[in-house]
Parts: C-alpha cells; sequence; structure tokens
C-alpha cells in the first residue's frame, strides 16, 4: 500500500510529508526531487520507479503531489486517491497553491491521518469529513455528535449525515456536456463524443431516496408507459430561459455507451433493472457521467482554409458556422488558429467578434461573444513569416472554444423523484431545476 | 498570521525558545510552537531533542493538538525508544475514552510506533478495539493488526489478532469487512507459507455482499482479494463474474479496473464460445474506453492495462479503434501507449484510416513520438498485407523529408519489410541508398548495411557502399560490425569475381584486429567456410529465411498471463512481474487458472499436490525460457546455449528450409540464427514460444525438457523410437536401392503413418567394406509436398555389415509439385561416398488424415455437389469374408471414416470420407450384399485422379490381415 505522501513546491521544497510505512525512508523524499524535479530531463510517465521504489505523481499549478511505495499496489487507486486528494484540499482552503498549503498544513497533515491509514485509502468524502475535521479548535462535541460522525465515516451511506433539515426542499440538476471532435481538413469528422456529468445539489431533509430517471435507450425501451415523466419537473432553465431542443425533435432516446455513477447510486439495482436510484450527499456532487458517441448535433463548424504564398506568406480564411435552432444562443465563442513560430506580422480581417495575433501562443485568438443558432462569420489572415527558419511547422489543430444552452447528445432528465418516508414533506413539495449547458471539449479541426 | 511563517527559516537559538514554549501554560503558546515543531519535521530539520517537552503536551484533550503530537511521536519514536514509553500511558488512557475518534486515534497512532515496548502495550487496548461496539474503531483496529504483523509477527500468532481479524469478515458494518479484508490480504502476501487467510466460497460470498454497501476503496480492497479467489468451476466463476459486473459502471476508475482483473481471471474459467463471454466482451469494451476520458495519469494507467487485455483477448476492443487516436495535447506517455494499442488493433477494415493517421503523427514535434508512428506504419505494412503498398510509399514519402530520425527509423522498418515480402519492393532501395551517409545510428547503419548484402546482386555499386562502411568499422557499434561481416560475405558469394579483396580485407580485420570474439568467431567461420567448401557456404549464408511473423513487441505469453492477474497494480504499468521491482519479501508468482485441470484441482490433498508440483515445473519452464529469450536479445549471436536452443526452435518450426542439408554444425547454424536475427527474426521466436504453453498442457509428466521438447526428441536421433498406438496398415519393407547400385549402401523401406504422421522408415545397411558417414537426404517436390520435418540425422558412422534403422517424420507443407504416376516421390540419398537417386511409391493411405469425417448433411450435400460423371465405380472383393464391422474397424485404422450406415432393400449401405494430406475429400459408397463377397463400390471426388489410387489402399487394406 501507499508507503508515503509528500508535497513539494516548484523548487522542490518538501510541504509535506507524511510517512505511512516504515520501507519508506527520508532518502525517499530527496529520490524524487532530485530524479524528477530537479531531473535535466522532463520524466516522461507519471510513474517512475527509482531504487525499487516507485513515485506516483502529479502537477497542480506548480505544486507537486507524490505518492510512493515499494510494493506491488495498485496503480489506479493511487491516482485515484490523489485525485481525491487534491479535491479534498481545494473544497478545505480553495487552490492548490504554494500559499495554502503552507498555511493549511496542520489541516492537511489532519486529513492526511484521516483519509489513509496505513497506506489504506479510508473515507474520503469532503461532506463527511468536514463534519469532524474542522480545525476550528475545540468544538465541543457531544457525545451523539461523536456517534453521527464514525457512523456516517463508516455507514453504509458514508457520504450522509442523519439529521439534516431545510425549510425549502430544494434541488438543481445540471446537466454538463463536453463536446470533443477531431475534424480532419476536409470536413470529415474523425472522432467525436460527448463526456456528459448530471452535477446535482441537494438541499433536501433526513435521508430522501431519489430516482432518477433518463432518455437512455434501454431505460426507454424497459417501460414504455411509464407513470413518471417529465411533466413533474420544472424545466426551467436558467441560461436563457431555453429548453432542451431535443424536445421538439422526434429523436427521443439516446444511446449512451458507458455512463458511470457515484457511489450513492446503487450500481446493482442499476443493473438488474435500469433504474437509478440514490440518497443523495448533501449539497453538491458529481451523480453521474456518461459518454455518447452516436447523433451527436455539433454545434459548430470551422472551415479552414490555409494557403503558403512563397516561403514568407500564408494566407488563412476560417469559416464558422452555428448549426442550432435559430432561438438559441452560443457563448464565450473562442477560435485559436495556431501560426507558424516565425510568424512576423498577421493582417486580421474579421466580419464579427474581436481577433487578435499572440505572440507569446503563436497562434490568432478570434473571439465572439455571442452567436445565433444557423448563422455564419468569417475570419480572413495574411501571415507574414520570417525566411530563415528551416524546421516544417506541423500545424497544429484549429481548436475551438464555446457554451451553448443545450445538450448536444440530447440528453434529457425525465423525471427525478424523492421519497422521504420519515419525514412529512413529499416529492411534489421538492423544488426541482434543471439546466443543460453544452461546452466545448476538445473541440479540434485539423489545417 | 498565517502558518506559512512556519516554514521561514530557523534562528539560533530557537530549539530553545522553543522548548520554553511548550512548557508554557499557555494553551496558544503551545500550539503555536507545536506547529514550528511539526513545521520544521517536515522540512527535514532535526527536532528529535525537543522529545521529552512534546511528549508533555500529550495529555491535553485538545483533539487537535493530539494529532500534532502523535504526529511527531510516529517520526521520532524510534530514535527515541526510552522516552517514547512515557506515552504508553496516555495511549492507553485514550483507548478507553468515552470518543470513539480518540480512542480509534490511540489505537491507530500505537501501532504506527515500531518500538517494541510500546507494541507490548498495545496488545491488550487492540484486542479491546477489535470488538469495540463502535464502528469506526473495529474499522481502525483491523489495520492495526496489519500494522502490527509488519512489526512482530509471533505477537500476531500468539494473541490470536488473526481470528478476531477474521471474525470481522462476518461485521455487519461494510468498512469493518473492507479494512479487514485489506488487512488479511496483506499479511497474506507476507506469509505466503501460511494459510493466514482461507478464501473459501462462503468468504466470497460475504465479501460480495459488502462489496454492494462499502465505501469505493473497500471495494478496490474487496476486488483485489476475490482475484485471488480459485473459483470451483466454470459456474462459480460464472455466478460471481456475473455479481460484480455492476461495478464497471462505478465512477473510481480503480473500481473499474479490478473489476475487469477479476473477470479476465475467472474468463479463463469459462467457455469462450458461450453466449456468457461474448455478453461479457460487450460491457468490458464500454468503460475501458470510458477510463480514456479522465486524468492523464489514469488514462496512463488504464492505456497500459488495455495493452495487456488486447494482447489477451483482442476481441474486446476489436471495434474501438477510432477512441485510441492521439489528441493534439495528450501528454506524451499518453500518445506512446495509445500508438502501441492502435497498431495492435490494425486489421484491413481500419487499415486506411490508422494509416492517415499515422501520416498526421510522423510529422508532431516530439522525436520519441515521431520514431514510434514511422515504425508502426511500417508494422501495418507487415501486418495487413493489402496495404504493404500504401505503407511503403507513405515511407518513401517520409523519406524524403530527410528528416533524419525519420529517415532512420523508416528504415529500420522497411528492412522487416523486406523480409516479410522478399523481391516486392526492391525498386526502392536506390531511394533508401541516397540515404546512406545521413545515417548514425547503429541500428538504422546495421539495417542499411543487411538491405545492401541481401540485394547485393541487384545494386550495382554495392562493393562500394560496403568498402565506404569498412573504412571506419573500427569506430562502429558491434551490432554494425556483424552486419557489415556478414553482409560483405554475402556479397562475396553473389559476385565472386570483383570482392575477392574486400572480403579479405574484412575477413583479417575481424580476425586479426578486434577484441570482440563474437566477432572473431564469426570471422572465422566464414573464412574456414569459404576456404573449405564455397558451396556448403552459400548454401549456409545465402539460406532461405523463415517469414517474419506479423505481430511484433508482443509480451511473452507467460508473462502476459502474469501480469493480466495484477490489472491494475503497478506490474501492470511497468509490464514487469512484480518481483523485479519489489523488494526483499518472497512473492507468489500469480497464474491464470486454467479450464481443463480445474475439475482435479481441490478434490483432495494429493491431487492438489501434484499440481503444485505441476505449476512448479511450469513456473521453471518459463523462466527458463524467458532467460533464453533473454540471452538473445542481449548477447545476440555466440551465446552458446541460447544459440542452439535457438537452433531447436527453428526447426520446430522449420517450413522453408529443408534446403539445409546436414552440413552444418552447431556453430554454423547459430551464425545463420543470427543472421536472421539480425534480418528482424526475433518475432518468430516469440511465436514458436507462444506454442510452447499448449505442449505443456497437454503433456503433464515427464521434467521439463521432455515436455518442451518432446516432439523433436521423438525425431532427433535413429535409435529407439517406439510407437505405442494401433496404427494403419504398414507394407513391410522394400529394397529401395540395392548394395550393387549404392556403392555398397542398400537402402529399404517403407512408410507408415504413426501417430498421425507420415513417417518414412527406412534400414540403412553398409554392405561395403569402409564406415559410412555424413548422411544427407532430401525429397525432390512431389505432388502431396512432402518434405521431411527434420533433416536427416545421422550421428554415428556406419560401420562395416551394420544395419540401422531410421525413421522420418515427413510434413505435406512442401513444394508442390505433380508427379506421375501421383505417389511417386523421388529421393535424393547423400553420404561421403556418392549421392544416390531414387524413385519409390508411396501408398496412398499413408496420407489419409485422422479428421477426415464430416456430418451427414455434409456428406449428403457433397455428393450430390460433385457431377456424376465424377463418380467411379467399381467392384471390390471381399477376400477375407470380414463381417460388416470388422471391415468397418479395419477401414476406420486407416483413416477412412464411415459416416453413416444403412440398409437399404436388404443391403448394408455404408457411406465413408476420406481426407487427404492436401486437404482433399473424397467419398465413398459401399454396398454389401449379404452371403455376397463382391462389395459395389462407388467414389465421388472433385479430383478424379486419386480414384485409382483409392480403390488400390481398399484392396490392400481389405486384403491384409
Amino acid at each position: 500500500m501507499i508507503g508515503g505522501v509528500f508535497i513539494y513546491n516548484h523548487k522542490g521544497e518538501v510541504l509535506i510529508s507524511r510517512v505511512y510505512r516504515d520501507d519508506i525512508g527520508r532518502n525517499a523524499v530527496d529520490a524524487f526531487r532530485v530524479n524528477v524535479i530537479h531531473a535535466r530531463q522532463q520524466s516522461r510517465f507519471p510513474v517512475v520507479n527509482i531504487a525499487r521504489t516507485s513515485f506516483f505523481y502529479t502537477k497542480r499549478s506548480n505544486i507537486w503531489l507524490c505518492a510512493v511505495a515499494k510494493q506491488n499496489i495498485n496503480a489506479a487507486m493511487v491516482f485515484e486517491f490523489l485525485g481525491k486528494m487534491i479535491d479534498i484540499m481545494q473544497s478545505y482552503f480553495g487552490k492548490i497553491s504554494e500559499e495554502n498549503i503552507k498555511n493549511n498544513f496542520v489541516l492537511i497533515y489532519e486529513l492526511l491521518d484521516e483519509i489513509l491509514d496505513f497506506g489504506y485509502p479510508q473515507n474520503s468524502d469532503t461532506g463527511v469529513l468536514k463534519s469532524f475535521i474542522t480545525q476550528q479548535g475545540v468544538r465541543p462535541i457531544t457525545r451523539e455528535e461523536q456517534t453521527n460522525v464514525t457512523s456516517a465515516v463508516t455507514g453504509q451511506i458514508g457520504w450522509r449525515r442523519e439529521g439534516i433539515k431545510y425549510r425549502r426542499n430544494e434541488l438543481f440538476l445540471d446537466v454538463i456536456e463536453s463536446v470533443n471532435l477531431l475534424m480532419s481538413q476536409q470536413g470529415q469528422v474523425l472522432s467525436t463524443h460527448v463526456a456528459g456529468r448530471v452535477v446535482m445539489k441537494s438541499y433536501l431533509s433526513g435521508m430522501p431516496e431519489c430516482k432518477f430517471g433518463i432518455n437512455d435507450k434501454i431505460t426507454v425501451d424497459n417501460r414504455t408507459k411509464n407513470p413518471l415523466d417529465s411533466t413533474n419537473i420544472n424545466n426551467n432553465s436558467t441560461t436563457n430561459g431555453s429548453t432542451n431542443p431535443s424536445t421538439t425533435t422526434t429523436k427521443t432516446a439516446i444511446a449512451i455507451d458507458d455512463c458511470q455513477f457515484h457511489q450513492c447510486v446503487k450500481l446493482s439495482k442499476f443493473e438488474s433493472e435500469h433504474s437509478i436510484s440514490f440518497i443523495p450527499p448533501d449539497g453538491e456532487f458529481e451523480l453521474m457521467r456518461y459518454r455518447t458517441t452516436k447523433d451527436i448535433s455539433l454545434p459548430f463548424r470551422v472551415i479552414p482554409l490555409v494557403r503558403e504564398i512563397g516561403r514568407t506568406k500564408m494566407e488563412v480564411k476560417v469559416v464558422v458556422k452555428s448549426n442550432f435552432k435559430p432561438t438559441l444562443i452560443g457563448q464565450k465563442i473562442e477560435i485559436r488558429i495556431p501560426t507558424p513560430s516565425n510568424t512576423c506580422d498577421v493582417q486580421l480581417l474579421c466580419m464579427k467578434g474581436k481577433a487578435k495575433y499572440k505572440s507569446s501562443d503563436n497562434a490568432i485568438v478570434w473571439k465572439m461573444k455571442r452567436m445565433g443558432g444557423m448563422k455564419e462569420s468569417q475570419l480572413s489572415a495574411e501571415i507574414e513569416l520570417l525566411p530563415n527558419d528551416k524546421k516544417k511547422w506541423n500545424r497544429p489543430p484549429i481548436s475551438m472554444n464555446f457554451e451553448v444552452p443545450f445538450a448536444p447528445s440530447g440528453f434529457k432528465v425525465r423525471y427525478l423523484k424523492v421519497f422521504e418516508h420519515k419525514l412529512n414533506y413529499s416529492d411534489s413539495d421538492t423544488v426541482k431545476w434543471v439546466r443543460y449547458i453544452g461546452k466545448s471539449g476538445l473541440y479540434e479541426t485539423r489545417s | 498570521m498565517t502558518d506559512s511563517k512556519y516554514f521561514s527559516t530557523q534562528r539560533k537559538g530557537e530549539i530553545y525558545e522553543l522548548k520554553a514554549e511548550l512548557n508554557s501554560d499557555k494553551r496558544e503558546r503551545k500550539k503555536e510552537a507545536l506547529k514550528k515543531v511539526i513545521a520544521s519535521m517536515t522540512v527535514g530539520k532535526d527536532v528529535s531533542q525537543l522529545f521529552p517537552d512534546v511528549i508533555n503536551c500529550m495529555q491535553i484533550d485538545n483533539l487537535e493538538l493530539k494529532k500534532l503530537v502523535y504526529l511527531y511521536l510516529m517520526n521520532y519514536a524510534k530514535t527515541q525508544p526510552e522516552m517514547a514509553i512515557l506515552a504508553v500511558n496516555t495511549f492507553a488512557k485514550d483507548c478507553n475514552d468515552p470518543s470513539p475518534l480518540i480512542r480509534a486515534l490511540a489505537v491507530r497512532t500505537m501501532g504506527c510506533i515500531r518500538v517494541e515496548k510500546i507494541t507490548e502495550h498495545l496488545c491488550e487496548p487492540l484486542r479491546k478495539c477489535l470488538k469495540d461496539e463502535d464502528p469506526y474503531v473495529r474499522k481502525t483496529a483491523a489495520v492495526c493488526v496489519a500494522k502490527l504483523y509488519d512489526i512482530n509477527q509471533q505477537l500476531v500468532f500468539d494473541q490470536g489478532f488473526l481470528d478476531l481479524l477474521k471474525d470481522l469478515l462476518s461485521d455487519s458494518n461494510p468498512m469493518v469487512v473492507a479494512n479487514a479484508v485489506a488487512a488479511l490480504s496483506e499479511i497474506s502476501e507476507q506469509s505466503p507459507q501460511i494459510q493466514v487467510f482461507d478464501l473459501n466460497g462462503p468468504t466470497v460470498n460475504k465479501l460480495l455482499t459488502a462489496l454492494n454497501e462499502c465505501s469505493e476503496w473497500g471495494q478496490v480492497f474487496i476486488l483485489d482479494t476475490i482475484a485471488n479467489y480459485p473459483p470451483k468451476d466454470d459456474k462459480d466463476a460464472q455466478s460471481i463474474c456475473e455479481r460484480i459486473t455492476p461495478r464497471l459502471a462505478h465512477a473510481n476508475s480503480a473500481v473499474v479496473l479490478s473489476t475487469v482483473k477479476v473477470l479476465m481471471k475467472f474468463l479463463e474459467l469459462i467457455d469462450p464460445n458461450s453466449e456468457f463471454v461474448q455478453n461479457l466482451y460487450r460491457k468490458l469494451a464500454p468503460p475501458l474506453v470510458t477510463l480514456l476520458s479522465t486524468e492523464p495519469e489514469i488514462q496512463y494507467v488504464a492505456l497500459r492495462n488495455i495493452n495487456l487485455i488486447v494482447q489477451k483477448r483482442s476481441d474486446i476492443l476489436k471495434n474501438e479503434m477510432k477512441v485510441f487516436f492521439v489528441k493534439y495535447n495528450d501528454p506524451i506517455y499518453v500518445k506512446l501507449e495509445k500508438l502501441d494499442i492502435m497498431i495492435r488493433l490494425t486489421n484491413s477494415n481500419n487499415i486506411a484510416q490508422v494509416l492517415a493517421e499515422l501520416k498526421e503523427y510522423a510529422t508532431e514535434v516530439d522525436v520519441d513520438f515521431v520514431r514510434k508512428a514511422v515504425r508502426a506504419i511500417g508494422r501495418c505494412a507487415i501486418k495487413v498485407e493489402p496495404a504493404a503498398e500504401r505503407c511503403v510509399n507513405t515511407l518513401i514519402d517520409l523519406i524524403q523529408t530527410k528528416v533524419n530520425y525519420v529517415v532512420q527509423e523508416a528504415i529500420v522498418v522497411i528492412k522487416d519489410i523486406f523480409r516479410k515480402y522478399p523481391n516486392k519492393y526492391e525498386s526502392i532501395i536506390a531511394i533508401l541508398c541516397e540515404n546512406l551517409d545521413s545515417l548514425d545510428e547503429p541500428e538504422a547503419r546495421a539495417s542499411m548495411i543487411w538491405i545492401v548484402g541481401e540485394y547485393a546482386e541487384r545494386i550495382d555499386n554495392a562493393d562500394e557502399l560496403l568498402e565506404g562502411f569498412l573504412d571506419g568499422f573500427k569506430d562502429e557499434n558491434n551490432q554494425v560490425q556483424l552486419q557489415l561481416l556478414t553482409a560483405i560475405v554475402k556479397l562475396f558469394l553473389k559476385k565472386p569475381t570483383e570482392t575477392q579483396e574486400l572480403v579479405t580485407k574484412v575477413l583479417t580485420l575481424v580476425t586479426q584486429e578486434t577484441d570482440n570474439p563474437d566477432l572473431r568467431d564469426r570471422g572465422y567461420i566464414y573464412w574456414r567456410l569459404l576456404s573449405t567448401d564455397p558451396k556448403a557456404a552459400k548454401e549456409v549464408v545465402l539460406a532461405e529465411k523463415p517469414l517474419i511473423s506479423e505481430e511484433t513487441d508482443l509480451l511473452e505469453p507467460t508473462l502476459l498471463d502474469e501480469l493480466i492477474c495484477h490489472i491494475g497494480s503497478l506490474a501492470s504499468v511497468y509490464h514487469k512481474p512484480p518481483n523485479t521491482f519489489v523488494e526483499g519479501r518472497f512473492i507468489m508468482k500469480k497464474k491464470l487458472p486454467f479450464r481443463t485441470g480445474i475439475h482435479h484441482e481441490y478434490e483432495d490433498i494429493t491431487t492438489m499436490q501434484t499440481n503444485q508440483q505441476q505449476q512448479q515445473q511450469q513456473v521453471v519452464i518459463s523462466s527458463n525460457v524467458g532467460s533464453l529469450i533473454d540471452d538473445f536479445d542481449i548477447l545476440g549471436p555466440m551465446s552458446n546455449t541460447s544459440s542452439t536452443t535457438m537452433n531447436t526452435f527453428e526447426h520446430t518450426q522449420q517450413q522453408t528450409s529443408s534446403a539445409i542439408p546436414n552440413l552444418l554444425d552447431d556453430e554454423l547454424s547459430s551464425i545463420l540464427g543470427l543472421d536472421s536475427n539480425v534480418g528482424g527474426h526475433q518475432t518468430p521466436m516469440m511465436n514458436t514460444n507462444t506454442s510452447l504453453p499448449i505442449n505443456r498442457l497437454t503433456t503433464s509428466t515427464g521434467n521439463d525438457l521432455d515436455d518442451l521438447f518432446g516432439d523433436i526428441n521423438l525425431h532427433t536421433g535413429p535409435s529407439s523410437i517406439s510407437f505405442s498406438s494401433p496404427n494403419t496398415l504398414v507394407l513391410p519393407k522394400e529394397i529401395w536401392v540395392s548394395a550393387q547400385k549404392g556403392k555398397g549402401l542398400e537402402i529399404s523401406g517403407t512408410f507408415a503413418r504413426r501417430n498421425n504422421q507420415i513417417v518414412m522408415e527406412m534400414d540403412f545397411t553398409n554392405k561395403a567394406l569402409q564406415s559410412m558417414n555424413d548422411f544427407a537426404l532430401q525429397l525432390n517436390r512431389n505432388s502431396f509436398g512432402l518434405t521431411p520435418l527434420q533433416p536427416l540425422q545421422i550421428l554415428n558412422p556406419l560401420f562395416p555389415n551394420q544395419t540401422i534403422p531410421i525413421q522420418l517424420i515427413l510434413n505435406a507443407n512442401g513444394p508442390i509439385m505433380k508427379m506421375d504416376p501421383l505417389t511417386n516421390l523421388q529421393i535424393a540419398i547423400k553420404n561421403n561416398i556418392d549421392i544416390f537417386y531414387f524413385n519409390c511409391i508411396v501408398p496412398i493411405h499413408i496420407l489419409f488424415v485422422h479428421n477426415g469425417e464430416i456430418d451427414k448433411m455434409t456428406f449428403l450435400q457433397t455428393w450430390q455437389d460433385i457431377p456424376e460423371n465424377n463418380e467411379i465405380k467399381y467392384q471390390l472383393q471381399n477376400i477375407n469374408n470380414l463381417s460388416i464391422d470388422d471391415l468397418q474397424n479395419k477401414l476406420r485404422l486407416n483413416n477412412i471414416h464411415t459416416i453413416t450406415r444403412t440398409i437399404i432393400e436388404q443391403k448394408e449401405m455404408l457411406y465413408q470420407t476420406i481426407k487427404l494430406t492436401n486437404g482433399i475429400f473424397i467419398l465413398i459408397e459401399l454396398k454389401i450384399t449379404p452371403g455376397n463377397r463382391t462389395i459395389a463400390f462407388s467414389l465421388k471426388t472433385k479430383v478424379p485422379d486419386v480414384a485409382n489410387l483409392i480403390i488400390q489402399a481398399y484392396e490392400l487394406i481389405l486384403s491384409s490381415n
């Protein structure tokens, strides 16, 4: 199991060092610094073995997090754990930075003592940890409270404590999709997929049992006539008051390639009945992740035209077309057009938005605040090059960022039912909100 | 004021200040001081002298402070064992604290203090905590047992903690169960010799129940433990698989990968053709693909594992090629791994897409990645024949970019392409030669030299080119030197007149001016060979090389199987068995379960023991093979053991080189082996290897070597071979070469079919007055492609009046030439006296193969498909008046299979099939009238030429005794 956890700043100074196992000596701390952080050549793998000791590491801004082990341990688990640790620290004190880590080192040690025991990861749910690791000094904890804490840490429902009360029971669902695209110069889709997340913010009293329904093909096929449908959910989208456009199309069910759930979801029930039921943690959490590859409506299309005129000049023309309902509006549109490193001057002309050549990024950045559906815009650039550069330009792809108020996969929330048997509130007393956001993941067109 | 101030550099005398502050009455000051101490400890300053003062702070009932004190204690207790004892009382008190958090903290910390005196005091509190009412305390205590075991194993046994720990497996709280499992697994891994953890059906059941309820980490512990459970049978395996498959939808990638591990392991036990397996394949692909949208580090772990999974069961991801396309800003380690998997998934359906991608990659900036992409294009060419030309053209385009490392990499792969498709793409040699000067890497230089030597006859200035290399011979890398030597010898053999000077120069150089024994010895051998028998030298050096295999860079199968058992772990990331990177402790080698042996495995102790023995033997074998291959890789050429074994390997898979006569002694053949090595022979070696485990499985007794080389032993020596199974009809030996014609050598022989192999059995008798040696045998091309599986080997000379029996196994996949009669075989036998040519007839029933049975429907269909005029009728005589059953048996022994037997109009009808070695089917209908010795015989086949031979065979068999 994990033998130790170290945190370094960018200079390689140790900020946190917690050793769990006897086989990890103090020299391990230095070995990593010398062989990875200070190494002349950047290490090319996230796991390195130095003198029969394995170092798993990841970097956040300029902070190195490193887990050490001498045994053949579960590597996936170590990286998952490091990720979890970052989440926990972020939720306690915000950004991972040298300053923040130094300011909270006592807290970090306390957390590390709790979430790893002899190198075995223990309950690492932020909500639960926050209930008893507070750094508030001596907090008078009653006996009852303590038992609550321990049962929450170890319990079957380790992610929620008992006795939560809200005056108004409310929940928010955000369906956030990132669309990934790789398109060839000729406009052929090389690969595309949507990575979606359903993030839920729940402010519900007691231990509510929730049932969540989506328009997944299998689920929809399974129950053709279901009494529960989307009518009892406020389809109030908070952005631009729009609804998911897929409601109007004939396509009602989508094919989900794969989905993964927060640990609160009863997986065996999903496997057998295809129903998503769970007792949610309090506050915000990621209920589900999913991936689709079929019938994705690509919100934008980029058409590049690059012409090299002699050795010192290039002409670039980029057309962007929006491909969704005209009533909807895409936002935060940004198109990055890479330029060769020997660019010396760029003349830009664009119909809409603002375009700038950023020499530090070797790219033209074209920004548009918003763009309606079924519109088209164009940018043309003349690029002058210095002739001396021998190296061939490898034409990185043109990438794009945007945000649109619908789910490009066609994903739809059909219902979310809340049942709480002990307390006196029913599903209809709960206020529910749903919002769909489509974002760009890696949205690239080869030029 | 923030806490970061504690990290500021230490002033002189600060320790004394801290001491004072720690002993202060004010809680705030104490706390400040403690934080400073911990901060100093973190950055590596020695604050151990404050030990007594820190211990004094322990009594405080502030949880936060207490934790700081404990942290200090864990760090320094070992250096100050005497002082550490002072803490024992506080621990004991804390273990009885009303707060479960404090109790747990105390037991957790105590376990981390590796001081014997403290450990003694740990036992009582630990025992109590293992039975604590609060699950939080119990789960902490469970882990504490593992800690204690790490410090003092005996104590754990003596105090009965193992049993208490096992009780926790039935705990009502899933988290307690998970930690208990983790602790037990660790203990049993540390002491595999003791049966610590009896993983049986009921236990696994408990674990599976807890699996549904415990935290994500707990699920990982449980799944990793279940992976070690040997299922009773395929049903058991299947039911566990069913219960864990839902875990594939878990958000935690470690849970997913551990589930995949269990599934991959247990799949071994389930019939691969069953619907269940097909379903599972479908379920496995999506979660594996999803792992590719995680953090890059986890992606890396996932990709390394997918690489293993694809090698083991390529079907799972066969349709998922696109997801492995490289993204522009993937980290380099992800890119390289994706590329590797792409190649493994390439087939003729997706080659166009893959090639287009690879072309893109080859223009990227990262040198390693570009190199790998170029190499990948070459691998595609070798793997997908229809696309070879496109790949070669792409490579040529890349060479023309003149980017140095691209060119070198391309040349290395083109050499392999030449090996795979000889005499097809030689037109590009000219382009390659243009780049000769830019090659500075040994592998590229060696490859280029190989190409020049191999195709010397087509390169006008080959001698100039090689001579150019020769100038800087001494500065060349060893690999290049060896290759250059061989290439020049090849050139000499092809163009002897112009290159005499060159070859002398190189031979002198390597034999007189080099210290490298490999090089020198090879030089000597060539020299001797050339000076004694240039013709033989030609046959050795220019021998046809075996084709190279399609798949490259495959892991050795036993290693692959072991790594499959470690999916998700470090071993699967490094692609190395754990004992190569884990220190000290004895590590159990994990093995995949196998399907055949499973019924016996757990019946009783004796079978278990024998099984264990067998398994140990396997380990030995696999490590042998592994090390041989290693030697081969590293030392390559002259390491004697490895090269002789190589030879054996080569013979087992030999199909092409029947032309090599018995001239080879061991050393020579090692050159051959080496020669093909440089030409990329490495892969077929791996392939032969793949077939080894099968051998191992079928032959369960005998020593390792017999197992491995069993079939070879059978036909290496001429003497003492006994075949036991009932065999086909063997005609008596007849004289093939009379003593008169054979200048004293008399050869009589016959053919037999033994163990489903064609065996040529001969007696060599020396009727001359001098002894004979240097025997060699060759078969001319013939209608059925018969060639010797192995060259004739007669080790000792044949003395006057001595007779030796020879058995030579033939296989039927050699070159074909139609003979007249069809079964005619022309044989040449050479000895030190002369070469003798003679003919003999191979009785056709020798060529009937054992698996020629077809089902009734196919029989009927085929019978009807063959046109009427191909039917041949004949009247057979049942001379021995055999009963129908006897007749059937007799025919069956000779691989004539009766498909069905019916009575029509009081006549017995037998429908029979024969399959020849070349796959031709012959269908026969026998009509037997009871009491009548004449049998109405009618035959249908698509190749009527054989009909008469078949009739003869029937007559022969029926008339035999």
